[in-house]
């Protein structure tokens, strides 16, 4: 058994307010994610698949893990399947949660350059299988914030 | 929004969506459901889900929900989209992550009374041979050359290896293997992520289940099959595993640019595709076929597993030749099909997203042992309630391409299934009902509990009062493994 009293813990992790929030999915899971701008979007989405991921302490840290990473995408909706899409893969080849995602540059080109860090020190307790497309729409708010909605298959 | 009033009521169980509800639509859309279900159907997203699969380029007949369906991404769950040959589009959004997810049942001569005494141990031993849960691994490692073999021949590869019998393959869909699939045109990513996941489990709704037959509704066909009242069955639920959602990653973003090209627009980006001729498509079908190969090898290989765990708790009660294979199904892919549409016979690829192929008596693909009854349909329920053996009918080759449900459905988000019960609780619950529980973690069991799930006798019925396949007999459980 891996988690003692797990059902309090699945909500022992609050989402950060106004950040990302999980949204009701009958099937898969989804959250909505806010951002001042695209770089924040693009954190706050990270941050979100991991939050659904279900991080927890593991008993023994591994090693930490850096990576840079530079994606290239024709639009801004595929780049963020692409960011996350990385970070699942990289997350679930280390058996690590990702905690800090640096992102040097993000234009509205479809390009990204970042470096994200794992110390090594949480590992998901769940399962996503893939990020999809599925009605992702980035749009701008009045206030120039950005907001989208992302389906994740589990 | 469609509201269950805007349905045409054509039967008490099936409803039609006219084709002229949204302008583009190119076929009417049908949904298989009793008057009870269309409300819960009605609160998500599904049925908006299924007017957009028919406006797939090429899409012939109707697009079809059964009545297991809900909210999914792209096609609904429990969706069926047939498209004709040659230019008919191919979507892997309409195929799903878990390419060949599906269901193998295993059969055997023990009854349910000389099994429960030793149904510890013997879910002890099943949890020490398969692998199960987040990121589970190590029941084998191939190198990457075996793992090409294992893609082009799927569960013939594990035969050959010695993780199964002969007979296993001719009572698998396809035999287990699908000739399209080319390892060439598989990501390097997706072999990494397959070398070492072959013969495990996985998490969410993923389960290994000893049942007994609680219900025979058709004693001739059960027998045929293997089942007798009160025998012992498993059921296996998986697929492909890390590298079949890798496949369908890497499709649904290279057709992303071939829509463009091909000037396909869709409603939602999840359906992406392009014509079936096309090398965008060829391309994905080969790679598709190679993970629906490697879920038949994972799903032979545990099958394998099980047969030994139970040789081992039960000596010399058991022999390997005791534990035949009633079928494998999948119900996650894309098949090349030659199906009858309009008093045409037209060669169409067809979609089954959560939905399971039902070929009727007679058809050539069913195993030549139970060609006169129909293809076994193999129907999941949940864990309190259990699961149902249908057999394919002629009416559902006349009316869903020979489809059927392929399990009860989710009615229920997981945050809202885990707020209604504590997985503690549950497993408490189905122990005291006399079912012994392994679960890798409690959060996960509450999600997947019985509770989060439509009532999969009303489910079953839909499909056996509508006639697109038929009832044969009801198991439930007496063991489950879970991620």
């Amino acid at each position: 058994m891996t988690d003692q009293d797990p059902d309090r813990q699945a909500s022992s992790q609050p989402e950060p307010a106004g950040e990302f929030q999980e949204i009701e999915h009958t099937a898969d899971l989804a959250i909505r994610v806010r951002g001042e701008d695209l770089v924040a979007l693009f954190v706050h989405a990270a941050n979100g698949m991991f939050h659904l991921l279900r991080c927890r302490p593991v008993e023994r840290p591994a090693e930490s893990v850096e990576r840079d990473m530079e994606l290239d995408a024709p639009d801004l909706e595929t780049l963020l399947v692409d960011w996350l899409d990385e970070l699942l893969y990289l997350s679930q080849r280390a058996g690590l949660c990702f905690e800090t995602f640096d992102i040097h540059t993000l234009d509205d080109q479809g390009h990204l350059k970042a470096t994200v860090h794992a110390s090594g020190s949480q590992t998901p307790q769940r399962d996503i299988k893939a990020v999809t497309f599925s009605d992702l729409r980035i749009v701008q708010q009045e206030d120039g914030a950005y907001e989208t909605t992302i389906t994740f298959d589990v | 929004m469609v509201n269950p009033q805007d349905l045409q009521r054509l039967s008490p169980y099936l409803h039609e969506i006219p084709q002229d509800w949204r302008e583009d639509m190119r076929v009417p859309a049908r949904l298989y459901a009793s008057e009870a279900m269309l409300e819960d159907i009605a609160t998500d997203r599904s049925l908006e889900q299924l007017i957009n699969t028919a406006t797939l380029p090429g899409i012939v007949g109707h697009a079809l929900a059964m009545p297991d369906a809900h909210q999914g991404y792209g096609f609904p769950i429990g969706g069926v989209a047939a498209t004709a040959l040659p230019d008919g589009v191919l979507s892997p959004g309409g195929v799903g992550y878990d390419i060949n997810c599906g269901v193998r049942v295993l059969t055997t001569s023990l009854d349910a009374d000389e099994v429960r005494p030793q149904m510890n141990a013997l879910m002890d031993a099943l949890s020490s041979q398969v692998p199960v849960g987040v990121g589970s691994s190590g029941a084998l490692r191939v190198s990457s050359q075996e793992l090409q073999d294992v893609l082009r021949d799927g569960a013939e590869w594990a035969v050959r290896k010695g993780y199964g019998l002969r007979r296993d393959l001719e009572h698998t869909e396809d035999g287990g293997r699908l000739d399209a699939a080319d390892p060439a045109k598989v990501s390097e990513r997706a072999l990494e992520r397959g070398t070492d996941q072959i013969g495990t489990l996985g998490s969410g709704n993923h389960f290994l289940e000893v049942d007994r037959v609680s219900e025979v509704y058709d004693d001739e066909a059960a027998e045929a099959m293997g089942l007798r009242l009160n025998s012992v069955c498993v059921w296996i639920h998986c697929g492909s595993r890390g590298l079949g959602h890798q496949v369908c990653t890497d499709a649904v973003r290279a057709m992303q640019s071939a829509m463009k090209k091909y000037d396909i627009t869709v409603p939602d980006r999840e359906l992406v595709c392009a014509p079936f001729s096309s090398p965008e498509a060829q391309a994905y079908f080969a790679a598709m076929a190679c993970a629906a190969n490697y879920a038949w090898a994972n799903r032979q290989v545990i099958a394998h597993s099980v047969r030994e765990s139970l040789m081992r708790v039960f000596g010399s009660k058991v022999r390997r030749d005791d534990l035949p294979m009633l079928y494998d199904v999948c119900h996650n892919i894309a098949k090349v099909e030659r199906h009858t549409v309009d008093g045409q016979e037209m060669e169409l690829v067809v979609h089954r997203k959560g939905a399971t192929r039902a070929f009727g008596p007679g058809h050539p693909d069913v195993p030549e042992a139970l060609r006169e009854l129909g293809q076994p349909v193999l129907i999941p329920g949940n864990m309190r309630s259990g699961s149902y053996v249908f057999l394919g009918t002629e009416r559902g080759m006349a009316d869903t391409f020979g489809s059927s449900c392929h399990g009860a459905g989710r009615v229920m988000s997981r945050t809202q299934a885990r707020k209604q019960v504590r997985g503690q609780t549950l497993r408490e619950e189905l122990e005291q009902a006399g079912i012994v529980v392994r679960a890798g973690s409690m959060s996960g069991l509450a999600e997947e509990g019985p509770h989060a799930y439509k009532d999969v006798n009303l489910v079953v019925d839909v499909v056996h009062e509508a006639g697109i396949a038929r009832k044969v007999a009801r198991t439930q459980p007496l063991g489950i493994m879970k991620g």
